[in-house]
């Protein structure tokens, strides 16, 4: 299998103006430069389903825009199916599929089937297999129900849903998905999870995915990229991961009286079966979660390994 | 500083360091007394009525200050009752209404006077001394700046009209130009046919812009009492519709939810 | 080529119809706007006339002039409101992230932002354009077309201008107003008779604030058509319209997709 995507030594840098007021700014304001990616390299193979992790402003979504060619690098190269994508923006259009979780391609006052028409013909697609192609798309993302309705009028769940459907209309080879399930609920969640997989599964999509959920990764992905601060730390499969650094549960119970008791779990040493077994047996619980290690446990855990 | 105080000079401020929006305006300004003083002076050099310029171009600075300081209250009320944001208030203890004009007013005056200190700069080296005395000059500047809360004010009953109707765009374009022609804020309605005139007078924009404005060139205590009264018989009747415009407005939201 | 010029106008008739569809959605409420925006525009010319009535003549300018000019304005002014305002809004667009979604489509993203708003109220515009066309006394078939030739290339030069504006919000945030105010000046410059900018203002009139391509040269080639003016318009509006696609262009190197942040 080849690879569909090659980046080597990827950086932007951006040039933010400083806050301040008063005349002298307003004439010559100040700047300073971040670095939000770091000399990133990575290659992704056909059919791949990787993740994007990282906190808050490591840079996830700067590197996606920079590979689905909105934003040019300040230096480094990358390949998309063989393309530069800042150099062939139009071309590398048809091959790939964008949706962006806080930002709507929908058209906000007009039913989502109006929305869909346009990108359609936006797409150059023609009548005949665009309607075979959004039957499909409406049968698998379950929104047959919502095709009338204006997007405004959509819960964010439903909205993420038909703009899934709408970034796919063109079958594109490759699917970015900046923070796909932010804000949703659980269960929305879940169910979006659920249907970028399928998706991905049934038509081979290449997928990347970020996300500062680590569930997100697990459900969806084979591989995970972790940068933070601009910089790629981990770069290798979800069950390497999981083996290495996700082998924490947080569990947390509640007793009778109202006490709350939170234990660690090694679930190397430990399965998470046997642990909950023992704490109901000690403890007359009433209310109990169980978590993944936050993102920021992770990061510092890679870092104190190095 | 009570609650409305407070909106005002918050407002006050925010518009203060919106630098770009600033320096948009004021460069339309200048643009605009430079056009028309160009256009005054070559009329008043085919005419042989010179100095024709100096008087038109200080009137126009009022009435622009007017004019353009206005912070756009009716898309402001309109998007509010559209999209239900003014149900949110309801339960506040403040009134939405006042609120938002107490916003207004703040914007407002950032403007006014910004444009104010600048166009009198430019009317001053363009075309030479303004057509007033000197001591005239706080009479006629709170006239003209009370004329601008009026014009804010009469913004709002455009905005309140969301009630009745789907897009209230139009219908503020057509309320601004008829400032502009009616209330003569870019030619002083002199220069109309009298037939025009005697049309123009049973408007508010008569005295709100003409007679207000006109006393930058044509001051006496007897015009600014005529100006003063018919103002104030306006203010009470826009006033009049603005409450009962906003009372069932209220009773909408508290029916249906905004 | 030819193909793909063949598509985009598919896709342009495409969005016309599903904006004129919106706008019927509420028939009489469309109908209304029209015909407020055409009073509108009336009213403005009512003023003018005013003027030439007590004066006579300006420099030259007559009212059949300012009626031609006026035709021009409408028409170019109308077409660019119903077909490309959505120009307008690319200081929003920058600023709020959303030129992404124009970005990832294989269509020109000008094209597409262009077409993103539409104003139907602005059909009034060109009622207003070819009335005062017919009013002006310069009517025949030969200067018919070259008034709506010379409306086309007022509408290039508007939106080429409106362009650059929209652009500087690639530099500084929060510059929708400015831009607006700039290009506001740039249609106020163009409404008034041409004759009154003479000297130094003359040539400002022509580079910075190019209102003398709509107003003082369609006038005078519609009133009397002569090469070399006519040469001097399409020259003059195809370097705007170069001048603002490289602005465009270099904008999209320093696009930073609502990853600035900082100051408001």
């Amino acid at each position: 299998m080849t690879d569909i995507i090659e980046v080597s030594q990827l950086t932007k840098k951006f040039k933010i103006q400083k806050p301040s007021s008063g005349l002298k700014s307003f004439f010559k304001p100040e700047y300073k430069n971040v670095t939000a990616v770091d000399k990133i390299s990575f290659a992704i193979k056909k059919g791949e389903r990787v993740a994007f992790i990282g906190p808050n402003g490591a840079g996830k979504s700067t590197t996606i825009k920079m590979l689905s060619s909105i934003l040019y690098p300040t230096s480094g190269t990358a390949l998309v199916n063989g393309l530069v994508p800042w150099d062939n923006r139009k071309k590398l259009a048809y091959d790939i599929g964008t949706v962006f979780g806080q930002r709507s391609q929908l058209w906000y006052n007009l039913p989502v089937q109006d929305s869909f028409a346009l990108m359609g013909k936006i797409y150059d697609l023609d009548e005949i297999p665009f309607k075979r192609r959004l039957s499909k798309l409406v049968k698998l993302f379950e929104i047959r129900d919502l095709l009338e309705h204006p997007t405004r009028s959509l819960s964010l769940g439903q909205r993420m849903r038909c703009e899934i459907v709408a970034s796919l209309l063109h079958k594109p080879q490759i699917l970015f998905l900046d923070e796909p399930t932010i804000g949703l609920d659980v269960t929305a969640k879940e169910i979006i999870r659920d249907l970028i997989k399928k998706q991905a599964l049934e038509e081979d999509t290449t997928l990347l995915l970020t996300s500062h959920d680590t569930d997100d990764m697990e459900k969806v992905c084979e591989r995970v990229i972790i940068i933070n601060k601009g910089k790629l730390i981990f770069n290798d499969s979800i069950s390497a991961l999981r083996d290495s650094y996700l082998n924490k549960k947080y569990i947390e119970i509640t007793t009778e009286g109202g006490k709350k008791i939170r234990t660690v779990v090694n679930t190397k040493e430990k399965p998470t079966k046997q642990a909950i077994d023992e704490l109901v047996k000690k403890y007359h619980v009433t209310d109990m979660t169980i978590e993944n290690p936050p993102m920021e446990e992770i990061i510092k855990e890679i870092y104190s390994r190095e | 500083m009570n609650k409305y105080g407070s909106l005002f000079w918050i407002s006050f401020k925010q518009a203060w360091s919106k630098k770009a929006n600033l320096s948009g305006m004021l460069f339309f300004l200048f643009i605009l007394i430079f056009i028309y003083n160009c256009l005054w002076e070559a009329i008043a050099a085919e005419s042989m009525e010179a100095g024709l310029n100096r008087v038109f171009i200080w009137y126009l600075l009022f009435a622009e200050m007017i004019i353009l300081s206005n912070p756009k209250i009716d898309r402001t009320l309109f998007d509010d009752i559209q999209s239900g944001t003014m149900a949110y208030y309801i339960n506040k203890p403040i009134s939405f209404f006042f609120m938002r004009y107490a916003e207004a007013l703040g914007n407002m005056s950032v403007s006014f006077l910004i444009m104010g200190g600048f166009g009198a700069v430019i009317t001053l080296v363009l075309t030479g001394t303004p057509p007033f005395e000197w001591w005239q000059f706080p009479i006629i500047f709170a006239m003209c700046f009370g004329s601008s809360c009026i014009n804010v004010l009469l913004y709002t009953t455009v905005g309140l009209c969301g009630l009745w109707l789907a897009s209230i765009r139009t219908l503020g374009m057509a309320v601004e130009r008829l400032a502009f022609i009616l209330g003569g804020a870019i030619f002083p309605l002199s220069i109309y046919p009298d037939w025009f005139i005697d049309i123009a007078k049973w408007t508010p924009f008569y005295s709100f812009y003409y007679l207000t404005i006109k006393l930058v060139y044509d001051f006496s205590w007897a015009n600014l009492a005529e100006t003063f009264l018919l103002n104030t018989f306006w203010v009470v009747l826009i006033s009049t519709f603005v409450v009962l415009t906003y009372k069932k407005l209220i009773k909408r939201v508290n029916i249906y939810g905004g | 080529m030819a193909a793909r010029f063949l598509k985009l106008c598919k896709l342009f008739l495409f969005i016309q119809k599903s904006n004129i569809k919106t706008a019927f959605l509420n028939k009489s409420d469309a109908l209304i706007n029209v015909i407020m925006m055409t009073i509108n525009n009336l009213s403005f010319v009512f003023m003018w006339w005013v003027i030439f009535e007590n004066k006579g003549s300006v420099n030259g300018w007559h009212f059949e002039e300012m009626a031609l000019l006026f035709a021009v304005m409408n028409n170019a002014f109308a077409t660019f409101a119903l077909f490309a305002r959505g120009i307008q809004l690319l200081p929003e667009y920058i600023d709020n992230g959303n030129l992404d979604n124009f970005l990832t489509t294989p269509q020109s993203s000008l094209f597409l932002i262009s077409t993103s708003e539409s104003t139907f109220a602005n059909w009034g515009d060109y009622i207003t354009g070819f009335l005062m066309y017919f009013l002006s006394g310069y009517v025949s078939w030969k200067s018919f077309w070259l008034m709506v030739l010379c409306s086309f290339l007022a509408f290039v030069l508007l939106y080429s201008f409106r362009l650059i504006m929209s652009c500087l919000a690639f530099l500084i945030s929060d510059s929708q107003r400015l831009g607006d105010n700039i290009f506001m000046a740039m249609i106020t410059f163009a409404s008034q008779p041409a004759s009154i900018f003479t000297g130094w203002y003359k040539v400002l009139f022509l580079t910075i604030i190019p209102a003398g391509f709509i107003s003082l040269y369609p006038v005078s080639i519609i009133k009397d058509f002569n090469w070399p003016n006519f040469i001097i318009l399409i020259g003059g509006v195809s370097a705007f319209w170069i001048i603002s696609l490289l602005f465009y262009r270099w904008g999209l190197k320093h696009y930073s997709s609502g990853n600035r942040f900082g100051v408001r």
